[in-house]
């Protein structure tokens, strides 16, 4: 799950980011507006949620909005500002925001308010079950016959993405957009790593791996239904 | 008197009217009166030569040639406009009365009165009278002649007259006051109507403007300089709530930053060196928030205390000196060097504590938003009097160099915010040297540098 962040404050960004990267999100920082959006506009299928400043150099966010949702109107955005007035709270939401959130906020709502946006984008369960093994994703828990499994954040998100794509096949490079964030320098053999060290965590011993290859193309967990 | 205005007016409008019209109607009634009275006065001394003529006299004795006309009609009845003629000696006795005085009292005139003429009544008539007193040769008075018309018609005349008068006046007064009143709530109305529309101006809807009135009268000066005033007061409105809403957001942020860097280091347990990289950021957003609150109170501080600059004369050097020592740690964190250019003999005349402040503000902006390795001077023009202060940094862009000065203005915002600064420093410099009448201005070219110019008074 990939999270674009657009705050001018390097403070603010940066407990979001080591926040929503704990909880398995591949995070995107930008510092201005323009950058913002184009990162915004040039992977608009890749993010699950924006996290907006509403007060931005080069660009203000609700400006970046309304450009956003004359591309695209389903992409959940959330507005984090100083500014409190109902006011500005009612303009921002017109403008096209799906949340709006003041500054100073707690990162525990933020992450509601963000779990709950998704859920609403993607209408599916919160819980995944693939076999024996049971993801619940408000917990951040993973067990495999009622056993916890540790997880590191990009075992995490890897195996949440799978499971949401539960049956269908995941193309190497849609697993790298949504999972890893921009920074990821390509080297796709990271995703062969991060695969083979999640079923030596899932996997019982000689039964065939719940994460099946599909050559040349990706990987799957199939739907046993 | 709580009275409505137009009700005043038409007051006092209408007593001017009551005593010019009482003047007016007294005048005609004067007239009217004196020239009825005149016309009978002439009835009877025509009368009273005629009687004259056929009287004589001996000695005190009086002679009464008696004419045949005096037995004529008009002498003996009462009713048509006849004329009353009597004649008494000097002792008062009745010698001669015509016909139709025969059955009345004898006429006597009012006691101690020399007039001539006065009014009377006979046979329930009103008549007008004249006595005059019979003199013999000698000039002695030996009797009176009375003669008197009927003056009927002219009582008449006067008695209406003085009716109608007097029935008009309160009529006249009555709807005069209404009509000024009427006038008056017309002349006003334009008034209310400005009461009604300025009435319903509050701060949700301070930028309403009144309708400016077709005619360029007193309403439309009115109305102007309510408009004007409404300006004023929509300008400061408005630049209040930026300045509420500019505060709240730079106390938020880094409120923000320190709850949510605390919320997330809590969620589970880190090593040392997140601990101590965390916190000294928090503190860094904590020296911040101090700063501003700082610079916030010498705002507030310098606003509530505007006339109070004092003159003093001031070595410039000196002041430099302190203030470049004071930034000496912040500067060498960059390895900045500060040097001042200006002569040990040039002397200033400002406030001292608030031309450090200004000093220091410029220096530490100058520090802030200059380069590694960079250099920072001070220039003295003895011709303008004019102090520079001048740095090789980072420089303001030509858009954002008119607004440098105006409070929480941040040029560098599109550098991201590696640069802390609230954009107080510059307004506090500008507030400071209006205070004291020293003309701040800036020049920047982007990437080469800025300098600030203090000119002084001379």
């Amino acid at each position: 799950m990939r999270i674009l962040i657009v705050e001018d404050e390097s403070s603010i960004a940066n407990f979001i980011r080591d926040g929503m990267e704990e909880e398995g999100f591949a995070v995107d920082v930008a510092s201005n507006g323009k950058d913002g959006y184009s990162l915004a506009i040039d992977n608009i299928e890749e993010y699950d949620v924006i996290l907006l400043d509403w007060m931005l150099p080069g660009m203000s966010g609700i400006e970046i909005i309304r450009n956003l949702r004359i591309v695209n109107n389903e992409i959940p955005i959330i507005l984090l500002t100083a500014k409190d007035s109902v006011d500005d709270v009612v303009f921002g939401l017109e403008s096209g925001a799906n949340d709006y959130i003041r500054k100073p906020f707690s990162f525990e709502e933020l992450l509601a308010r963000v779990r709950v946006l998704m859920r609403k984008n993607e209408t599916g369960p919160v819980i995944f079950t693939a076999k024996d093994i049971e993801m619940d994703i408000e917990k951040h828990t993973v067990t495999h016959n009622e056993n916890h499994i540790d997880l590191t954040q990009k075992e995490f998100a890897l195996l949440e993405y799978l499971l949401r794509n539960k049956g269908k096949v995941c193309r190497r490079t849609r697993i790298i957009a949504k999972v890893w964030n921009i920074h990821f320098d390509y080297d796709n053999s990271v995703i062969d790593v991060y695969i083979n060290a999640l079923r030596k965590k899932l996997d019982d011993h000689g039964s065939p791996s719940i994460i099946t290859t599909v050559r040349g193309i990706g990987y799957k967990i199939e739907d046993e239904e | 008197m709580n009275l409505k205005f137009k009700n005043r007016i038409a007051l006092f409008n209408t007593l001017a009217v009551a005593l010019t019209t009482a003047l007016v109607f007294l005048a005609i009634f004067c007239v009217v009166y004196n020239t009825s009275y005149a016309h009978l006065d002439d009835d009877i001394a025509i009368k009273k030569a005629e009687v004259l003529r056929n009287l004589d006299w001996l000695g005190d004795s009086i002679i009464i040639n008696k004419m045949p006309e005096w037995d004529e009609v008009e002498h003996r009845r009462i009713e048509v406009d006849p004329t009353f003629i009597q004649i008494t000696d000097s002792d008062g006795n009745v010698i001669f009365r015509s016909t139709n005085l025969l059955k009345e009292k004898v006429l006597s005139g009012p006691k101690r009165s020399d007039r001539t003429f006065y009014n009377g009544v006979i046979s329930s008539q009103r008549v007008r009278l004249g006595r005059f007193p019979l003199k013999n040769d000698l000039g002695n008075i030996i009797g009176e002649l009375t003669i008197a018309t009927s003056g009927e018609e002219s009582y008449t005349v006067l008695n209406n007259l003085i009716w109608v008068l007097l029935i008009s006046f309160p009529i006249v007064l009555v709807v005069l006051f209404i009509a000024s009143s009427f006038a008056a709530s017309k002349a006003i109305s334009p008034v209310n109507q400005l009461i009604r529309t300025a009435s319903r101006i509050s701060d949700s809807n301070i930028s309403t403007r009144l309708t400016l009135p077709p005619h360029m009268d007193e309403l439309y000066d009115l109305t102007r300089t309510i408009n004007e005033l409404l300006t004023r007061i929509e300008a400061s409105l408005i630049q209040q709530k930026q300045f509420t809403s500019d505060v709240s957001h730079e106390i938020r942020t880094p409120i923000a930053a320190i709850r949510g860097t605390l919320e997330v280091l809590a969620r589970k347990e880190r090593e040392p060196k997140i601990y101590n990289e965390k916190i000294s950021g928090i503190i860094k957003e904590v020296d911040r928030l101090d700063t501003m609150l700082d610079q916030l109170l010498q705002l507030s501080r310098i606003e509530s205390n505007k006339s109070f600059a004092r003159n003093e004369k001031i070595r410039l050097n000196e002041i430099i000196s302190d203030s470049m020592e004071k930034l000496e740690p912040m500067a060498s964190e960059k390895n900045i060097s500060q040097t001042s250019k200006v002569n040990e003999n040039v002397w200033v005349v400002a406030d001292r504590i608030y031309l450090e402040l200004m000093l220091d503000n410029l220096l530490s902006n100058a520090i802030k938003y200059g380069k590694e390795n960079g250099n920072v001077f001070f220039n003295w023009d003895d011709e303008i009097q004019t102090l520079a202060i001048q740095d090789d940094g980072i420089g303001i862009s030509h858009e954002h160099l008119p607004n440098v000065f105006n409070r929480f203005y941040r040029a560098d915002e599109s550098r991201s915010s590696s640069i802390k600064g609230n954009g107080l420093g510059l307004s506090i410099v500008k507030k400071l040297a209006d205070l004291q009448n020293i003309s701040l201005t800036a020049e920047s070219i982007p990437d080469i540098g800025s300098t600030f110019y203090l000119r002084f008074p001379l």
